[in-house]
């Protein structure tokens, strides 16, 4: 802000009365006072970034936020949505086979991610069937991304229990700023054959954007771990007048992916089958804006998903079992045909009504108060057939009306929420959140969140957070029962235990934010100290009347803390041709323990969670623009060595550190004004420097792609 | 008409104005001397008190500085002020009846247009009718707003702007100051049942810039995110008329702070101190110029630093 006066002269001095004469149309009401007044100048114009539900600057938010925009996107060149999320401090990324994806944050992960809340444009994709997200069911593809932001630290006071480590809002490109129509085709290593198409429209009342694809691949060998799926989405914005907007979103996907152990070399005992899926959403926002100091939000969602996996027939289980056919038959019919090859399969519902109402009740508060009521249910023959549990003595008795019996499983969920954010002085800025749960499986928490933000400049701040937050069980940790009648005894393999008590996170977080905006550069710095009790942590064994030692109970069985830094440094040089740099950097030092409970059982076993989380994750992106129609970018990663809580767990395994570096090329051909043609060729891991990703045989070699798109 | 009252308002100050004078020093030695001067803020704000520590700080008198609230509440005795100052709108609306109609008022902090309406409203008073009341504009002329879109954008041929309930009066005033300025303007206005993708997407798309002038909050509020949507997709560049919108979003605005306001309310004191008559109203000399470095990289053009800016406008006075 530059400041000025004019020589004084007479350039503006209009006389009051000659303009009152012309503005006559003022004259029709002389008894009341106009409604323009000084205030309507000053008011808050509502920004973009948001993290409390409130329209906040990053300097002000009381939260570390990444954003992944679109140009790092394009120069990452990576060809699936989890890919992109290498480029955030402290997040961890890897296939579980080689269609099924993982993300997590702070590591301490098996194949389902359960402790960062995921959403695209505000609606959770998160699936408490499985206590994660289901990255190849979401419906949206890179190309429909237009930017990401990821909450790195506890935002549940936000967002809920799910949101119990962090949470990620993927934006996607609204109808109102592009029109036409895209096509986009990538070719390539294994097999892959991917077509996305996008075509965006105004109408007389109506903005809307259609967006499909079919993405398909043969997978490794020797797996040949095959995947596809299709989607079609189509969302919009009607804005009847200036005060209403109302926002859609509605999809579905169908297709499969192939689930396996990566730990067996041999394809045979890896065993890889597909898992089909089928989805759909449906999302309505309407917005209100009341007046010039509140606004209203009400949303209804939506999700289902079905996930259905093969049966053996009798033959394949013969030969599984080393029985004769007739005992395999016989063990079909005694477990009504329930034979998965793959467990993860069935049906989940949910949904989500929510209101939000949002305040400026003066120049320095800000507040946003909510309510929701979400229901949501599934049922699967494999992870959630019927029993009750308890205990006699230290044995766990399950009782169950009959293997293979099921039925849907549901939750009521109402959430109470509030953020208030108090500019205390010019450079103190102050937020207060919490959030009320209450669920009909876990009872009730309260999650509460404080932080300051101390601006040096008024581009630089640092801050200091401190949050304690909960995390209730899902569905699956609260219902979870799988057993198997071998016709001589039952084995069970999971049960329910107990009434379970929430996760809980305390974490205190330091931060420094300096912007550049001339350059759209940044550096943020985070130091946190995060303690996570009472985690519901799979694995844990107890003697039970099914005593062959495998029974797995799900249980608040284990505790650790977190303790490090991350860093991000970006820059952007303001030439014509941008080139820019991004540097991520996390260390993360991780000391708990796992109760794995008694295996075998006259002997209680406690593990060390120390190596379950890497230490040191970083990542490099550079990019830039020799002409005005070509990019070339490069990303490099690194991720130190980890054990993940599934799959081979050995310091000898295949799965070390790694470092990966990637390259895209990039050349624009403009046809002519309205339309181009785009040719990159996309290089991952171009030293073919082969690693293992979660499972130790997973390898990812060199991948070579091209892809095609055009826009007109 | 006008002409011929203002000749009969001098004569009769030939011998009134020393009478009165030699009076109000009598009562002004019979009272605490920090009555000299009366501020009255609309609310309790931040804002409007840094209008009135603006003034305090700018000249060496004595003021009170009280609410409109506290006016009420305490039934202030305000006969004994020499001069009496409006902060805000809502503050002048009360004092044009409220002061005695021989006690000058200065109406500070107010958009050019709500003080013509007061004008209006009160034109039958005493005080109106001898103008014993001048303002100083919060808003800023057009002709300032369009030179500095000329100074970010210098190849610009037209320029566009959506004219709300307000802002539609000064459609011709505008047209008049674009024309001046060799710029062609295309403008709608948008009402409330208006769709505003439907009206803004066409019309930002026409222009070389565009300008979002202040409106009543609830239409600056609603169109300003699709506004600052579309001009940043369409890459167009957006002048504000705030630090806020700019904060938000936009390329650059023009506009005076509370201080700058105060700085030139008293000036506005001085003015009269020295010639014993109001000034006529008038805009704020003293301004400041905001500009988005974020916006302008995304925008891929180059502007002027904030100092520049200033200077260059400054020069165009």
């Amino acid at each position: 802000m530059i400041h000025g006066k004019v020589p004084k002269h007479s350039k503006y001095l209009l006389s009051p009365f000659l303009l009152a004469i012309a503005l006559g149309a003022f004259a029709q009401d002389h008894s009341e006072l106009p409604d323009f007044t000084e205030e309507d100048i000053f008011m808050d114009i509502p920004q973009i970034i948001s993290a409390t539900h409130l329209s906040q600057k990053l300097t002000e938010a009381p939260a570390s936020i990444s954003i992944i925009d679109q140009q790092m996107i394009e120069a990452s060149g990576a060809l699936n949505i989890p890919d992109l999320f290498r480029l955030v401090p402290g997040m961890q990324v890897y296939h579980v086979s080689t269609n099924k994806m993982a993300a997590t944050y702070h590591g301490m992960s098996d194949d389902f991610p359960s402790r960062m809340e995921v959403m695209i444009n505000g609606r959770s994709i998160y699936i408490p069937m499985l206590s994660t997200v289901i990255w190849e069911t979401i419906g949206i593809s890179v190309v429909d991304i237009d930017h990401i932001e990821v909450v790195r630290g506890s935002n549940v006071p936000t967002h809920g229990s799910n949101a119990f480590l962090g949470a990620i809002n993927i934006i996607t490109k609204s109808p109102v700023s592009e029109s036409g129509t895209q096509f986009k085709a990538t070719t390539g290593a294994l097999g892959t054959e991917n077509f996305t198409a996008r075509h965006s429209n105004t109408l007389a009342e109506i903005s809307y954007t259609l967006s499909a694809g079919s993405q398909k691949n043969d997978g490794i060998e020797p797996y040949n771990d095959a995947g596809r799926n299709k989607y079609v989405t189509i969302t919009g914005s009607i804005t009847p007048n200036l005060s209403d907007t109302i926002h859609f979103d509605i999809g579905a996907t169908n297709g499969y992916a192939y689930r396996g152990d990566g730990d067996k070399v041999d394809p045979i005992e890896a065993d890889f089958s597909p898992r089909e899926h089928r989805s759909n959403f449906q999302d309505l926002r309407w917005n209100r804006v009341l007046n010039n100091q509140s606004e209203f939000e009400l949303r209804y969602t939506h999700n289902y998903l079905k996930l259905d996996t093969e049966n053996y027939n009798a033959e394949e289980l013969a030969v599984l079992e080393s029985v004769p056919v007739a005992v395999a038959e016989l063990l079909l019919a005694a477990n009504n045909g329930i034979a998965p090859k793959d467990n993860e399969r069935g049906e989940v519902d949910t949904h989500d009504i929510s209101a939000i109402y949002t305040a400026y009740p003066t120049e320095k508060v800000s507040t946003v108060t909510g309510a929701s009521y979400r229901y949501e249910r599934a049922r699967s023959d494999v992870l959630l057939q019927q029993a009750t549990s308890h205990l006699e003595g230290n044995t766990l008795v399950v009782e169950y009306p009959g293997i293979g019996v099921y039925d849907w499983v549901d939750e009521n969920r109402w959430k109470l929420f509030g953020n208030i954010e108090y500019h205390a002085t010019d450079d103190i800025t102050l937020n207060i959140g919490a959030m009320f749960e209450e669920s009909s499986i876990a009872g009730g928490d309260i999650s509460y969140r404080a932080g300051a933000n101390y601006a040096l400049t008024d581009f630089s701040t640092i801050r200091a957070a401190y949050s304690h937050a909960h995390r209730m069980p899902s569905l699956l940790e609260a219902n979870s029962f799988y057993a198997v009648d071998l016709i001589a005894d039952v084995d069970i393999y999971t049960a329910p235990y107990r009434s379970m008590e929430s996760e809980e996170i305390e974490s205190f977080e330091i931060g420094y934010l300096q912007l550049w905006p001339e350059y759209s550069s940044h550096i943020e710095v985070r130091a946190f100290h995060e303690e996570i009790t009472r985690a519901m942590v799979r694995g844990q064994k107890i003697p039970a009347t099914d005593d062959d030692g495998d029974l797995d109970i799900s249980n608040n069985n284990a505790e650790w803390t977190n303790q490090g830094f991350e860093a991000q440094f970006k820059y952007t040089s303001p030439a014509t041709h941008q080139s820019s740099f991004l540097l991520n950097y996390a260390y993360n030092y991780t000391d708990g323990l796992w109760d794995r409970g008694y295996y075998p059982p006259e002997l209680h076993r406690t593990e060390s969670l120390n190596n379950r989380t890497p230490l040191h994750t970083a990542s490099i992106l550079v990019s830039t623009k020799p002409t005005a129609n070509s990019l070339i970018g490069i990303s490099h990663y690194y991720m130190d060595h980890v054990e993940w809580l599934e799959g081979f767990s050995d310091k000898n395994s295949g799965r070390t550190n790694y470092t990966r570096t990637d390259i895209k090329l990039s050349n624009t051909f403009t046809l002519d004004t309205n339309s181009e043609i785009e040719l990159s060729l996309i290089v991952q891991n171009v030293f073919d420097k082969e690693y293992a990703e979660f499972y130790s045989n997973n390898t990812f070699d060199r991948r070579t792609y091209l892809q095609l798109g055009l826009t007109f | 008409m006008l002409n011929k009252s203002l000749k009969e308002q001098e004569k009769r100050q030939q011998w009134i104005t020393p009478l009165f004078r030699f009076l109000f020093a009598f009562i002004l030695s019979t009272i605490p001397a920090y009555a000299d001067n009366l501020i009255v803020i609309s609310r309790e704000a931040d804002s409007y008190h840094q209008v009135a520590d603006s003034i305090k700080q700018s000249l060496n008198t004595n003021y009170k500085v009280i609410t409109l609230k506290e006016l009420d509440e305490n039934s202030h005795s305000i006969g004994d002020y020499q001069q009496i100052i409006a902060v805000g709108s809502r503050a002048a609306d009360q004092l044009v009846t409220l002061a005695p109609a021989d006690t000058p008022l200065y109406v500070s902090f107010i958009p050019r247009q709500t003080y013509s309406q007061l004008l209006i409203k009160y034109a039958d008073h005493q005080r109106v009718k001898t103008k014993k009341i001048t303002a100083i504009y919060l808003d800023q002329p057009y002709y300032r707003q369009l030179a500095l879109a000329k100074l970010v954008t210098p190849s610009a041929k037209s320029i566009a702007t959506a004219l709300g309930p307000h802002s539609s009066n000064d459609r011709k005033l505008l047209q008049k100051a674009a024309k001046k300025m060799g710029l062609e303007l295309k403008s709608v206005t948008l009402a409330e049942t208006d769709n505003p993708i439907h009206k803004l997407q066409p019309l930002i798309k026409s222009a070389d810039i565009f300008l979002s002038l202040p409106d009543k909050s609830v239409f600056n509020r609603t169109t300003a995110k699709w506004i600052l949507y579309i001009s940043f997709r369409q890459r167009i560049p957006l002048i504000a008329f705030s630090k806020k919108y700019v904060e938000a979003g936009a390329l650059a605005a023009v506009y005076s702070t509370p201080e700058d306001i105060g700085k030139q309310t008293a000036e506005a004191l001085k003015y009269y101190s020295v010639r014993s008559r109001l000034p006529d109203p008038t805009y704020s000399d003293y301004f400041d110029v905001s500009t988005n470095k974020a916006a302008a990289n995304s925008l891929r053009i180059a502007i002027p630093s904030e100092e520049d800016l200033v200077e260059q406008l400054r020069g165009l006075e």
